[in-house]
């Protein structure tokens, strides 16, 4: 194409349209970022002017405490937990979803809800549900399974509690990807596959699985960042207990950020956080790539 | 052995007003090579699906060697099918391509390398084996297609428009290559189309379907000389035929009149349309049988009739002339002629039809007549 | 184009100046009855003292935190309630106005009014940096039907009453075989723990800084506490799906609670027919009970020094405090107030007069960290089945770490 301008003005203009998004982006989240890796390496409490520059301090304080820890554990249980589970739930409900049963656009919105509801609203509904006299135990109870307990306060319970939740509320906004990505594979790829012999397992296993994998990968990488992030369900619903048995990474940020005035402990956790969730989706890259051919 | 019979057939797609295959029987004999041919939307596609099982049988039978196959899968049926847009499977190589059938029939790893390399051979791909259909030309992947399909060696193949995504030269070519692969397999092929020139030329029989509905199942030549209705005549033929629609009034006998033209009827026709007499008939008559009256002395042709040229189309060998009848400046018609003729545009004289190509048909029912 | 920048960055110099005209007062939002009486209260404000412009602006949501915010970033209001709990840190990190000269040049103000426990209670390194609006104290909540039922004409004074009462309290009334109605609902949090930790003898933190939590006396206390569930006589209210002790009252699943006067207002609107008296806590070895103030503080870094001052004085002064507890919402925190308003007649309000005596108050010199370990110490023999010993022994090492200098 030929441009009546000449190149220097192009350029120019050019550059201002993406001047301002940059200017935002440096302004709201690279800076941001920066600065949280600087206070890292201070004893950083917002009401004290004095702010001593304490090196690795806060890093070597951060593997000393106990809570930490557990964060660490928690967050890479309930990563390892819910990622695997949504994604082959989600693709699932998906494949089910393409097919022509009767009455599936209800289903269809009846697992979308979810995906849109506040999540802070859903954490206080299963709050509810996950009560003593609760839903579930209700449930249970109706189907001869005896299980008289607090779901959130027993510490065995606590997080997979969370964990079932999450996969509840978050499948249904991947299914809607997997399904975009499923109307896309040729209905001629499966009707090739039956006439070459392919039962339904087939079919899943051979077409649907490996055409999706870009839509699996996007899914993936966004459900372990997700999943790394995990804050909302633990502050309404445990607040990290019973005993820190549900507490996160990033609730441990929280916490020591602007419960404790301590942000070069929080800045550190999340540094660490960050660094956590940066090589596992580079390990991802490398082993489980997009391409599909 | 593989014979098709189709009986009674009938397809009704859920919530549609009309039927898409309605009342087809058709009896394909074994080893034959069969085009299902007609404009878009006439079902042959719907017709070949179901042959296939890929699409829901509403009423009627398909057999194949006298058992039913309505309720059977796709893959119980013995049946193979290229389709238009190829499906060959993106993630998979040449080889695992055509050998997926076999690996799914658990056939054992040795015997899958000697099928998929003899069928390569035959087809011409054996240095492509290795590679994703995304490396390949369309030619080269309908060729894949193709020995997908013959790697399962089924009793009949069925082919979905396989040529129309390649470009003119290769589709010609990969006709020839087609029916040279009938005489080798020596099997049963259902081939659809919508192109009547690659129908006529590669077809044993022809199924020319319009509407659901099956219009005449037979030899090209058949079709072509002995249509059974106005619309395989028209379908039929390239330039097609042309139409003019009249009456028949008694008059010096029996007399054709049109806003176009007036004429005796000859003769040898006298007999048929006599019961025709007061109703509306339609003349037709092809490009390849009018002649010039001052160039052709040896055919019978029908009486003059003056004509004026409007538009002249060569293409080499001969050209296309455009005509209208003096009587009426609207209607448009076309005769083949001999490219040494040089006619301009606004030239007047006299043609004749051959009057063993005249051809009538019932306005209303749309039944030659003769 | 360069007069619409220049006009774009004058006003925005202008709104940024506009911002500290006024003196800015602010607190949270807990209720709408609480709001409008502090609104009230800053009417008659104004009406004394016309001269200030002042602007009150509600924190509705994340108060700790906003403030946090403000402080560190200095734009936080000049006049803010503090609670008793938080104080310690905010006063060690020295960020409040110290108001010795400002009590000095203000004789009305007359800190001795206050009683012995809240005079001193937000002073730090013998400063005074703030005082308390008003308080609360934990007194025990009992339901006279139950106790009518169960033959019991009078609420329990020590605790082996609370024992044998809460037993016979304990009842399956529908008979399917479950308990549903238990004599006491205990709340697995450290402030519902320590009146009976002070009661029998231990505490948290010495006067002189030690951490006793691990000492033996408050082991018992923990001891006898965590028994009163386990042996089934008290619930807690995660085992009737409630949100907190209240609710678990309220629905009657449970004949007495300890609560503060918080519950009074809560009862009315959500749980009118509850019929239920008021009395001190029974005692164990010594009397005691747990009390709660929220103060007034004003920011080093404020601006308007004189006009918040006025207000300060006004709002927890004789006046301010008079017409703000009038209302029954809060207990007051002055001795001419409490006698002035009649609490000392009734009959509710006399019982946590009566209290103020021997509580102690509700202020850890802690960093703000030992909350959480000690919540999760109580998580961890509530839910995990683990002994008040062990625990606590633990627990004493990790506050080590957080003591305050």
């Amino acid at each position: 194409m030929k441009f009546s301008s000449s190149k220097k003005e192009q350029r120019f203009w050019a550059y201002l349209f993406l001047g301002f998004p940059l200017l935002l982006m440096s302004v709201f989240v690279f800076f941001p970022i920066a600065f949280a890796f600087v206070v890292s390496f201070y004893d950083w409490n917002l009401l004290i002017p004095d702010k001593p520059f304490v090196g690795l301090g806060n890093y070597f304080e951060l593997f000393k405490d106990e809570v930490f820890v557990k964060a660490v554990k928690n967050t890479i249980v309930y990563t390892m937990g819910v990622v695997p589970v949504q994604t082959m739930l989600s693709l699932f409900l998906a494949f089910i979803m393409n097919q022509k049963i009767v009455g599936i656009a209800f289903f269809r919105t009846a697992f979308y809800i979810p995906a849109v509801t506040s999540s802070v609203v859903t954490s206080i509904i299963f709050v509810w549900i996950y009560s003593k006299p609760g839903l579930l135990n209700y449930i249970l109870d109706t189907v001869g399974i005896d299980s008289n307990i607090d779901w959130l306060t027993n510490p065995s319970t606590v997080l997979p509690a969370i964990m079932v939740l999450n996969i509840w509320t978050t499948s249904g906004y991947f299914m809607v990807s997997f399904l975009a990505g499923l109307q896309s594979i040729p209905t001629t790829l499966y009707e090739a596959a039956k006439i070459d012999g392919a039962n339904q397992w087939r079919l899943f296993k051979d077409i649907t699985v490996p055409m999706v994998r870009p839509v699996t990968y996007f899914v993936v990488v966004m459900s372990l960042i997700g999943c790394f992030q995990v804050f909302d369900q633990i502050f309404i619903m445990s607040s990290g207990g019973p005993d820190n048995s549900s507490t996160t990474m990033s609730y441990y940020v929280y916490q020591n950020s602007f419960k404790y005035f301590r942000f070069g402990l929080g800045a550190a956790s999340a540094v660490i956080l960050a660094l956590l969730i940066f090589t596992v989706t580079a390990i991802q890259k490398k082993y489980l790539p997009p391409d599909y051919y | 052995m593989a014979t098709i019979e189709i009986k009674n057939l009938k397809k009704v797609y859920p919530g549609a007003k009309e039927a898409t295959i309605e009342n087809a029987n058709i009896t394909i004999e074994d080893k034959e090579f069969v085009v299902l041919v007609g404009p878009s939307g006439c079902g042959k596609s719907t017709l070949l699906r179901m042959i296939a099982g890929l699409e829901e049988i509403t009423d009627g039978e398909i057999a194949i060697d006298n058992v039913r196959m309505n309720e059977l899968s796709p893959k119980d049926r013995d049946i193979a099918m290229v389709f238009q847009n190829y499906a060959l499977y993106p993630h998979m190589s040449v080889f695992d391509n055509m050998a997926y059938s076999l690996k799914l029939r658990k056939v054992p790893k040795a015997e899958i390398k000697e099928i998929v390399e003899n069928a390569a051979k035959i087809l011409d791909i054996t240095h492509l084996l290795d590679r994703k259909p995304k490396d390949m030309s369309g030619g080269q992947r309908q060729r894949v297609a193709i020995g997908r399909s013959i790697v399962r060696n089924p009793k009949i193949f069925l082919f979905d428009e396989p040529l129309s995504n390649l470009d003119a030269n290769l589709r010609v070519h990969m006709r020839s290559e087609i029916k040279k692969l009938h005489k080798q397999l020596n099997a049963t092929m259902v081939y659809v189309t919508h192109d009547q020139i690659e129908a006529m030329t590669m077809g044993d029989r022809i199924v020319v379907l319009k509407d659901g509905d099956v219009m005449q199942f037979d030899t090209p030549m058949n079709l072509f000389n002995n249509p059974t209705n106005k619309f395989v005549a028209g379908f039929i033929g390239s330039p097609s035929m042309n139409f003019i629609e009249g009456k028949i009034i008694e008059e010096n006998g029996i007399t054709f009149i049109s806003k176009d033209l007036k004429f005796e009827v000859p003769e040898d026709l006298k007999p048929c349309l006599k019961e025709f007499i007061g109703k509306d008939v339609t003349f037709g008559f092809r490009p390849e049988y009018i002649y010039d009256k001052k160039y052709e002395k040896i055919k019978r042709l029908s009486r003059d009739m003056e004509i004026t040229v409007d538009s002249i189309e060569p293409i080499g060998s001969e050209s296309y002339i455009y005509f209208r009848f003096n009587g009426n400046p609207e209607h448009k018609f076309c005769f083949r002629s001999d490219s040494q003729q040089q006619y301009s545009v606004g030239d007047t004289f006299s043609i004749g039809v051959d009057i063993n190509r005249l051809r009538f048909f019932d306005t209303t029912t749309e039944e030659r007549i003769f | 184009m360069r007069i619409s920048y220049f006009i774009v960055l004058v006003t925005l110099c202008f709104s940024c100046s506009n911002e500290e005209k006024n003196m800015r007062f602010s607190s949270w939002q807990s209720s709408q009855t609480e709001e409008k009486i502090v609104r009230e209260t800053l009417e008659s404000f104004k009406k004394v003292y016309p001269e200030v412009a002042f602007d009150y602006q509600p924190i509705p949501g994340n108060y700790t935190e906003k403030i946090q915010l403000m402080l560190g970033t200095g734009k936080a209001p000049d006049l803010f309630w503090l609670k008793g709990s938080t104080s310690p840190a905010y006063m060690s990190f020295n960020v409040l106005y110290p108001l010795d000269s400002l009590i000095s040049a203000t004789p009305e103000f007359d800190v001795d009014d206050f009683f012995p426990l809240f005079k001193d209670a937000f002073k730090y390194n013998d400063t005074y940096y703030g005082f308390g609006k008003d308080f609360n104290a934990y007194v025990l909540f009992y339901n006279t039907e139950m106790f009518e039922e169960a033959g019991l004409t009078s609420p329990p004074t020590n605790w082996e009453e609370l024992v044998t009462y809460a037993t016979k309290l304990t009842k399956d009334t529908n008979g399917d075989g479950k308990t549903n109605q238990f004599g006491f609902v205990v709340e697995p949090t450290i402030d519902m723990l320590m009146p009976f930790a002070y009661q029998n003898g231990g505490e948290l933190i010495s006067d002189d800084n030690e951490i006793k939590i691990g000492e033996p006396a408050f082991i018992e206390a923990f001891d006898f506490y965590i028994n009163l569930y386990r042996t089934g006589i008290a619930t807690i209210p995660s085992n009737q799906g409630a949100g907190w002790n209240g609710d678990v009252f309220g629905r009657k699943q449970a004949a007495m609670i300890i609560s503060g006067a918080w519950l009074i207002p809560y009862l009315k609107e959500s749980f009118p027919d509850v019929k239920y008296k008021v009395a001190e806590l029974p005692m164990g070895k010594y009397k005691a009970t747990l009390a709660f103030s929220t103060a007034y503080v004003i920011p080093k870094t404020t601006k308007h020094l004189d006009d918040t001052w006025k207000m300060f004085s006004y709002l927890a002064g004789k006046k301010g405090m008079k017409e703000w507890t009038s209302s029954g919402i809060a207990l007051p925190t002055r001795k001419s107030v409490a006698l002035e308003n009649g609490f000392y007649q009734d009959s509710i309000f006399s019982v946590f007069m009566k209290s103020v005596v021997y509580a102690k108050l509700y202020k850890i010199d802690l960093k703000e960290r030992w909350f959480d370990e000690s919540e999760a110490a109580m998580q961890a023999v509530f839910y995990k089945g683990k002994e008040p010993e062990e625990v606590l022994k633990k627990l004493a090492k990790k506050l080590e770490k957080y003591k305050l200098n």
